[in-house]
């Protein structure tokens, strides 16, 4: 008979109930995009912060990566949380007597690690470089200028048979010099300072500058060039680090560590600390002001609620004063309600998950470019709030509708 | 015959100013019939929402079946008022969204066990066995308040009464109400008591009580 009379109640009072349904409806809507939003908002918000740069690099240790190996970065478990990833290859240069570092590197990849840098070619032919910023301005290049870079060893070299004494930059092309050292690569005295005289080969690299390259960070100092035409330099050392954008909220770091470290071997992960500790400030900040707001939501829907109910309750004080009169006690009075706000609470909870997964799709997608996917929890957490709430909410209305007196209610006169 | 109810003293004041109530001292017999006769506003309902344990007095003593209704508790009274009282109002307080026989069951749910079988018999019994999935909006006020006597005896109350239970009724309608409230007066084991303005209803019963600004103006036997 208990459910019977319930759903004959609700059915009964349904034009009496309907704006207590709506702002429960309204309650989980909200509730439910709120939340879908909060508990997608690390791997969003962790894929929109990867737009900020690498948040990890990871440097080879005695063995240098090689392109096999850097494959398991594509490949599961890996690939699940690395977003992307570029890596480098390095040599030192040296123009006019200063070293410069000439990096190797997949462009594209950078660009998509580092999507603010401005590269001016993403494409470039075996012998082409792109100048950092600042070196460009020092040395005054521009595009199409042929650099006469000196690299310790290079490829295809046009050999230049001179030494250079690492202390007072002295070369050396005397006969008897060379006699002296020998055709071999090593450390002897300078002729001229006495010191640490290093001997060795320098070739021509014949790199023409393609485009600049600008980020305002070491970059602008560095040339770069298609990690093939590095890697096929001698002196090149294979790729050196690699730096990966990872989606972190995705898997705990311990477990991240973990893999990396049994996939590469020797290799040292190191965390980019400024872009991760921005991340999780930003992070907290953004659910706190989520959650807030859901709390400020059910509040508001919550006195609607009550509001709604006390109407409700003040409708049918005949219908409970009778009730009494039949002899219903405080409990009985208390469960009919309770029991009909419940199954409204949680229709609503329910209606209103699917309309709150809808609002955080559009959400997510309007501000995050990314898509939401149905949650159980989210499900049960909002039927749960949506019952928890119509249950608080009514705590007021039903003390009030128990304080009915049936005398006064049923009275003839 | 054994006195049922025993009233002494009894008082209701709403305010200093306001007494319903005088100092009403009645006994009511087992299986009796009294009719309560007074003006608007002479303290009659008032008396009977005592007597039916929905109003406390503000003094005095009601003892019912030798329990002491005015020293309950409101989760007691309520519990001995379903279980030895039935309740006929003057308005057909019926649950609206309750087809006829439901209105019936809830008095059997708030009372102890729901028999679906025994309310159809108590509304084939006030002639509504046509009625029974019908709601209070789709039947007469005869028929509504035949569904109130028939909820009233449903969990067989010691006690009916009836609050001006013809007050909104035609004439036809209320003699049908009244032959049903002779014929529980003739099964020997209701008291009944009937609040009324009207001096021939009180000619049906045993005894006519007459009140006034609550205070007992004449008790007598009913002449027929």
């Amino acid at each position: 008979m208990f459910w019977r009379l319930v759903l004959k109640s609700l059915n009964g009072n349904k034009a009496k109930l309907l704006a207590g349904f709506l702002a429960l409806l309204l309650a989980a809507l909200l509730v439910s995009a709120l939340l879908a939003v909060v508990f997608d908002l690390p791997n969003s918000l962790g894929k929109e912060l990867r737009q900020f740069g690498a948040n990890y690099t990871l440097k080879a240790g005695r063995k240098p990566f090689s392109e096999e190996s850097l494959k398991k970065l594509k490949k599961k478990p890996l690939s699940d949380v690395v977003l992307a990833y570029a890596s480098f290859a390095e040599i030192k240069i040296k123009k006019d007597f200063k070293t410069y570092t000439l990096i190797g590197t997949d462009l594209k990849a950078l660009k998509k690690i580092s999507p603010w840098m401005r590269l001016s070619s993403l494409n470039l032919r075996e012998n082409e470089v792109l100048a950092g910023q600042d070196v460009a301005e020092v040395l005054g290049l521009k595009k199409g200028t042929e650099l006469d870079f000196t690299s310790f060893i290079a490829k295809t070299p046009k050999r230049i048979a001179s030494n250079n004494c690492i202390s007072c930059h002295a070369i050396s092309s005397s006969p008897n010099h060379k006699e002296r050292l020998g055709k071999k690569p090593g450390i002897s005295k300078c002729l001229e300072c006495h010191d640490r005289h290093e001997v060795r080969e320098r070739f021509n690299s014949n790199l023409v500058v393609a485009g600049f390259i600008s980020g305002g960070g070491d970059e602008d100092g560095q040339f770069f060039a298609d990690s093939q035409t590095v890697l096929g330099m001698k002196s090149s050392a294979g790729y050196r680090s690699v730096s990966l954008s990872v989606l972190t909220s995705k898997m705990p770091q311990k477990r991240f560590v973990g893999i990396i470290k049994a996939n590469f071997d020797g290799a040292r992960l190191q965390s980019n600390k400024q872009i991760s500790q921005a991340e999780k400030g930003l992070l907290s900040k953004i659910k706190l002001l989520m959650i807030l707001m859901t709390i400020v939501v059910l509040m508001t829907c919550g006195l609607s609620v009550t509001s709604m109910l006390s109407g409700a309750v003040m409708e049918r004080r005949t219908e409970i004063g009778l009730m009494k009169a039949l002899g219903a006690s405080h409990s009985n009075i208390t469960l009919l309600f309770a029991a009909e706000l419940s199954t409204i609470a949680l229709s609503a909870g329910f209606l209103g998950y699917f309309g709150g997964l809808g609002l955080a799709a559009l959400l997510a997608q309007a501000v995050f470019k990314v898509t939401i996917s149905p949650s159980l929890n989210i499900m049960l957490l909002s039927m749960a709030s949506a019952l928890i709430l119509a249950l608080v909410a009514s705590v007021t209305p039903i003390r009030s509708a128990l304080r009915i007196e049936p005398a006064v209610t049923l009275r003839g006169e | 015959m054994e006195n049922l109810i025993e009233i002494n003293q009894l008082v209701k004041e709403y305010d200093r100013k306001t007494a319903a109530l005088k100092g009403i001292d009645l006994n009511i017999e087992q299986a009796s019939w009294t009719t309560i006769l007074g003006p608007s506003g002479s303290g009659k309902s008032t008396l009977l929402n005592i007597i039916g344990c929905l109003d406390r007095p503000s003094s005095g003593s009601v003892l019912i079946g030798g329990i002491e209704a005015t020293r309950l508790s409101s989760g007691k009274l309520a519990s001995f008022r379903r279980d030895n009282i039935g309740l006929v109002f003057q308005q057909q307080y019926l649950v609206g969204y309750l087809s006829a026989l439901e209105n019936v069951m809830l008095a059997q749910y708030y009372h102890s066990v729901v028999d679906e079988r025994q309310a159809k018999e108590a509304l084939e019994r006030v002639g509504l066995a046509h009625r029974l999935e019908h709601r209070p909006s789709q039947l007469s006020g005869g028929e509504q308040q035949r569904v109130c006597i028939a909820r009233a005896l449903i969990n067989d109350p010691k006690i009916i009464l009836a609050d001006e239970p013809t007050g909104n009724l035609d004439r036809e309608n209320s003699e049908n109400i009244y032959m049903l409230l002779q014929e529980l007066r003739s099964e020997g084991h209701h008291t009944i008591i009937l609040v009324t303005h009207d001096e021939k209803v009180g000619k049906l019963g045993d005894r006519i009580i007459k009140i006034a600004d609550g205070k007992i103006q004449s008790d007598e036997k009913a002449s027929r």
